[in-house]
């Protein structure tokens, strides 16, 4: 979202530095100057006229979602919490860390994925290429380890017993870690069963490679 | 809650200066009645209501902290009354 600022002021070096003072911004930020009337001196203050310009600033993504995360936890009563972001290839990771903030997470990580795809959203709007991966107290890191220990382990009695094998059902994100970590074997077939909160994950042998 | 809810929408929309929320409470329900343009409705509500899912969900997992209920709906900025 562009930040926009109008300001009048005695002269352009003015009217800029208060301008950035409303923003919130330091002058090493990138930002727009649309200057829409130079100042005058006139004679003697007669006829003078004052420098117009407006500011326009546009805020990275870390801001923009720096700021929905502080406006979303102040909501919760006496909750504290430190956030840390880090880019790693075109994924931008933000993890949280905080006391009473346990309800932002909900049912398998539910309101955590619904807050991470608001993100998303918002990051694609403002037309950068970032994906956004969300993290809190954890939570998702954890829960990922569960899934892959789960699979190995689901993957292991099919092959050994030559048996089909059905998942508990899981909401679409986890399945997806799951789709992902398993088509990297080549002696399972892996697939999805059931409509809506029972859809859940099937494994199969293979029997001489075929899929 | 208003401030979240600005501070959202306002990201989301193409014309952040015409979003109007309105609150009103009754009892433990607190109405939001959020204003927006014609042409960023779509972009609040999201293909098939995702977007205004994600944000009622939100809204009721803050609510149950607080045993308050909170109700979300868009309008488009002409019905304003």
């Amino acid at each position: 979202m562009v930040r926009e600022v109008f300001v009048t002021a005695k002269n352009q070096e003015e009217a800029v530095k208060r301008g950035l003072e409303l923003l919130g911004i330091d002058e090493n930020s990138l930002f727009d100057i649309e200057v829409l009337e130079q100042p005058k001196k006139g004679l003697l203050g007669i006829g003078s006229k004052e420098a117009k310009i407006i500011l326009r600033y546009t805020p990275s993504i870390d801001e923009v979602v720096s700021e929905v995360i502080h406006s979303l936890i102040k909501e919760i009563p006496d909750s504290t919490f430190s956030l840390n972001s880090y880019t790693e290839g075109d994924s931008l990771y933000v993890d949280i860390n905080g006391e009473n903030i346990g309800c932002l997470i909900g049912r398998h990580g539910s309101i955590l994925k619904s807050i991470e795809f608001l993100l998303n959203r918002i990051a694609k709007i403002s037309s950068n290429e970032h994906s956004i991966n969300l993290d809190i107290n954890g939570y998702w890191k954890s829960r990922i380890i569960f899934l892959y220990e789960l699979s190995d382990k689901l993957a292991e009695k099919c092959v050994n017993y030559r048996k089909k094998i059905e998942f508990l059902p899981l909401p679409s994100h986890e399945r997806k870690v799951i789709h992902v970590y398993l088509s990297k074997r080549n002696d399972l077939k892996v697939y999805s069963v059931g409509v809506g909160k029972t859809r859940h994950i099937v494994i199969e042998p293979l029997t001489n490679g075929n899929r | 809650m208003t401030d979240f809810l600005e501070v959202l929408i306002k990201n989301l929309v193409s014309n952040p200066a015409d979003v109007v929320i309105n609150e009103s409470v009754d009892g433990n329900d607190v109405f939001y009645e959020v204003f927006v343009k014609t042409e960023d409705v779509g972009r609040v509500i999201g293909k098939h209501g995702h977007i205004i899912s994600s944000i009622r969900q939100i809204l009721k997992a803050l609510g149950k902290q607080k045993g308050i209920n909170y109700f979300l709906e868009i309008k488009e900025q002409s019905t304003q009354t």
